[in-house]
């Protein structure tokens, strides 16, 4: 309560207006302080703790007042990625200069984290946000913001509001955490939090198999899958775009049966193959897809039980492999 | 291969008994020749879904030759006498409204509509069925209808994707992906179409292309420098022909049978038997 307290008095004036008073108000406050003197208008707005929500919203005003020039690097930066999204030009971040590049991520990221605390201001405003959070992820590759990004996605479902974009968004993450993120919204007391994670979660094969009126139970058998999997799991970039039933995240039987890790976003292994493991993947490789699954998922327990055993189960033939683990139960997680 | 209840059937079979025209041969020709074993429980569920695939074709060149234009999700448009537009971007139709009204209305009202190529080719589908099915099947089937990418289907139509299918047909939903798309156009990620059989492909927003040229127009959207090319995809999406043929078959068979034409093709048959009236 005393951090809120504290967060109230330490807001930006132009921040309290928008949000007490509306835009209007904000705009008509914001022409008085400049008609004042243009020092104080250009202190409020390079402001550390501006909320880029009324950066935004007084774009117009700055151009018009010639304020541009006078601005801080991040309002420089984000009033540009703006222009450049609304009028749907391709930012080019790939090519920019060192310094720029990482100017203009900062940039991106307070769009993002101060953005979506007003998130659902305007149309405009949120179309901004999401493809601010599409380059942070997609162009830098900074999965830092998945949180913020998890959150967003909730909060804009339970308002009905426009979340495609920002599912994708998740996804082309390529980061399997993101599935953690998802699930915890499992156990959320919001019912719309829970049908959006369930539909989200839908390709994990435990959450078909489980009934949606225990959701405890559901939650616990999808992270014990993502446990089980999460070393093994690659991207695949299936999207709701393409397909009615996609499955974004896949596991990697290979990796599952050899109990190596893959390179989440090209499902190719982490580390380099001996003779021997490439000899054993061969072999794995001649086999149909439910005898690699079958073996995978008995590799990984018995990796997980007793590294002894499970390196002579793995260097025993083929068959001998098959017929334990067939023993075991065949389970599939 | 085909079989039908059980036996494979030549393909001189199925000529003789029906009247057959460029794209129902195709299709059949690919589905004889194939490796993959076709199974049907009548020569009419096979004739249904051929004459679904050459339907969907049919609603594909429709909608290209309409006004109905390409917009983002967060910009779509449409009638409002007849549709809702979800804060999502889809189109739930009206209560009251009958679907095939809906559909037929996003065709003769196409200036007042405007998505993105995925609700594109679900609209394909709705309105390759609407042209096959009697009106009443269709209202009956599909109330309740809610346009919005592959999101929200009616389960029966039945919509399913195939990672790897063994064969690709026309009227077949194909997917040109796009991974290295620039985040200010993600509306570019990709871009369903609907194989018309000739080489070419209808593509919301891009038209009717080769495979090549969809490529190419899909990777001028990629970020700059990208060195990833666009590709079609191996995918196939289709409607659940038989479990559709089966309705239609059991609805009225005598009605169903003569909109398709099968039953005046059964009749013109040597040795047919004209039913009494």
């Amino acid at each position: 309560m005393s951090d809120s307290i504290h967060d109230l008095n330490d807001v930006n004036i132009l921040d309290k207006i928008r949000c007490a008073d509306g835009i209007d108000r904000l705009k008509a406050f914001f022409k008085s302080t400049l008609k004042n003197g243009r020092d104080k208008a250009v202190s409020l707005l390079n402001d550390e703790k501006l909320q880029f929500s009324t950066l935004f919203a007084l774009r117009r005003e700055i151009e018009e007042s010639g304020l541009h020039k006078h601005l801080n690097p991040r309002n420089k930066s984000a009033l540009q990625i703006t222009a450049k999204i609304l009028a749907r030009k391709p930012s080019n971040i790939r090519s920019l200069p060192q310094d720029s590049r990482q100017a203009t991520h900062s940039a991106l990221k307070w769009i993002l984290k101060t953005g979506c605390i007003n998130d659902g201001m305007d149309k405009s405003h949120d179309e901004v946000i999401d493809i601010a959070a599409l380059h942070i992820i997609k162009s830098y590759k900074d999965k830092t913001v998945l949180p913020v990004i998890v959150n967003l996605l909730f909060d804009r479902h339970c308002k009905g509001a426009f979340t495609y974009d920002l599912i994708w968004t998740c996804f082309e993450s390529g980061d399997p955490h993101v599935l953690y993120l998802i699930a915890h919204r499992l156990l959320s007391p919001r019912q719309k939090d829970y049908e959006l994670a369930a539909r989200l979660l839908k390709f994990i094969p435990c959450m078909d198999r489980s009934s949606s009126r225990d959701r405890l139970q559901q939650y616990s058998c999808c992270i014990r899958w993502l446990n089980e999997n999460y070393p093994f799991l690659y991207y695949t970039g299936e999207s709701l775009h393409q397909s009615c039933s996609p499955i974004p995240f896949a596991v990697s039987l290979e990796a599952k049966y050899l109990c190596k890790a893959v390179i989440a976003d090209s499902g190719k292994l982490a580390v380099p193959l001996s003779e021997d493991e490439h000899r054993l993947l061969g072999t794995f490789n001649s086999l149909d897809n439910y005898t690699k699954t079958l073996l995978s998922n008995c590799s990984s327990l018995l990796y997980r039980r007793n590294y002894y055993w499970w390196h002579k189960w793995l260097h025993s033939p083929i068959q001998e492999q098959i017929a334990y683990a067939v023993k075991m139960g065949g389970w599939t997680p | 291969m085909i079989m039908i209840s059980g036996s494979l059937v030549s393909l001189d079979d199925i000529i003789k008994q029906y009247q057959l025209d460029t794209v129902e041969t195709k299709i059949m020709n690919i589905l004889f020749s194939s490796n993959t074993v076709y199974s049907y429980d009548s020569t009419e569920q096979l004739r249904f879904e051929a004459s679904l695939r050459k339907s969907i074709i049919g609603a594909s060149l429709k909608l290209y030759r309409s006004y109905f234009s390409f917009r983002t999700f967060r910009d779509s448009v449409c009638n409002p006498d007849y549709w809702i537009r979800t804060n999502e971007g889809g189109f739930l139709l009206k209560r009251g409204i009958n679907p095939s009204d809906g559909i037929n209305d996003i065709y003769t009202n196409s200036s007042k509509y405007g998505t993105e190529c995925a609700t594109a080719i679900v609209i394909v589908f709705y309105k390759g069925l609407l042209d096959i099915l009697p009106q009443e099947l269709f209202n009956r089937l599909f109330a309740g209808i809610y346009l919005m990418d592959w999101q929200h289907l009616d389960s029966d139509l039945g919509i399913e994707y195939y990672r790897n299918p063994a064969d690709h047909l026309p009227g077949d939903c194909r997917y040109f992906k796009n991974p290295d798309v620039s985040p200010e156009t993600p509306e570019w990620q990709g871009e369903n179409t609907i194989d018309l059989g000739n080489g070419t492909y209808y593509g919301h927003g891009m038209g009717i292309k080769t495979a090549d040229e969809i490529i190419g127009t899909l990777n001028r959207y990629r970020v700059e420098g990208s060195v990833t090319s666009a590709y079609l995809m191996n995918s196939a999406t289709r409607p659940n022909f038989r479990s559709l043929a089966d309705k239609y078959l059991g609805f009225g068979s005598r009605r169903a049978a003569s909109s398709l034409g099968l039953a005046e093709r059964r009749q013109n048959r040597p040795g047919a038997v004209r039913p009494s009236l």
